[in-house]
């Protein structure tokens, strides 16, 4: 994997946890009732809040409704996802 | 209702711009068994669903692929920067490149532009996941092929990745499948189409 900084870092994390959180999802959605699987799913979740809040503190917003309290839209400031940071 | 999260779903950061890998990888966002055409599939036949969990599949895998066509038109943003037009030249993009510069389009590999014929939504539930089924290997063959046609290690990298999920989406269909026939005549499962009938 290429070298990192620390906001790829972090958005690295947010990757990772979310990838957990959406395949669970599909699992679930042809096991409904599968105890283990919706004992994972809680587990996840949790990281995955983790890890965006830690990247929302410090990078900017996820999603658009999460950015609404300051006197700029942070929403539009780049990077986008597919720019690389050169 | 969908709304957007700020980033890809699998990292992609390319250092060496490569015109040709873009043409060739393009076929993943508007080619007959690209991620765009499958979105378009799933969240297409959903509606004609009966079975919950089935809407529900085909909703988020129909969702996933969005995410998975942004990532392959992410690699093919990043392997068109810098050009010159030398390479442009050399590279073979300027077909490409004289109708669209280096924005990006959705089309075959080919330059056949994306077509909704390249997939069905038949209204049968049994019909409509033997496709998902026979679409989800389609684009894994894709993906070995691009793989045999390209050498940069971070190209290759999110491109294993978008290969390893149309296997678990090969596996989530069957499944589907097997809940749809569940809820069928076990001695006639054509007797009729539930969504239909």
């Amino acid at each position: 994997m290429m070298k990192m900084n620390s906001r790829e870092k972090a958005l690295y994390d947010v990757q990772a946890a979310g990838f957990a959180v959406y395949d669970a999802n599909l699992f679930l959605n042809t096991h409904p009732d599968d105890c283990e699987a919706l004992a994972a799913m809680e587990e996840y979740q949790n990281k995955y809040a983790e890890a965006r809040a830690h990247y929302e503190e410090n990078y900017g917003p996820l999603t658009a409704p999460a950015s609404c309290t300051d006197k700029y839209w942070a929403w539009v400031k780049g990077p986008w996802p597919w720019q690389m940071e050169d | 209702m969908w709304t957007y999260e700020k980033r890809l779903q699998y990292p992609v950061k390319i250092c060496r711009p490569d015109a040709r890998a873009a043409k060739i990888i393009i076929t993943q966002f508007g080619g007959p068994d690209g991620e765009l055409g499958a979105s378009m599939r799933y969240l297409s036949q959903r509606f004609a669903m009966t079975n919950d969990k089935v809407k529900g599949l085909l909703t988020d895998i129909g969702t996933e692929e969005l995410a998975h066509l942004e990532i392959v038109c992410a690699i093919v943003h990043q392997l068109t920067r810098n050009l010159s037009i030398e390479e442009i030249k050399r590279e073979g993009f300027d077909a490409y490149f004289v109708d669209h510069t280096t924005g990006i389009w959705p089309q075959a590999a080919s330059g056949m532009p994306f077509s909704s014929t390249t997939f069905q939504s038949k209204g049968d539930p049994i019909t409509d996941l033997h496709e998902d089924m026979g679409a989800e290997q389609k684009a894994r063959t894709t993906y070995d092929n691009i793989l045999r046609l390209i050498d940069d290690p971070d190209v290759i990298d999110p491109i294993k990745y978008l290969r390893e999920r149309e296997i678990v989406h090969y596996q989530r269909f069957g499944e589907a499948l097997g809940i749809v026939t569940d809820e069928l005549d076990c001695r006639n499962f054509y007797a009729f189409n539930p969504s239909f009938d």
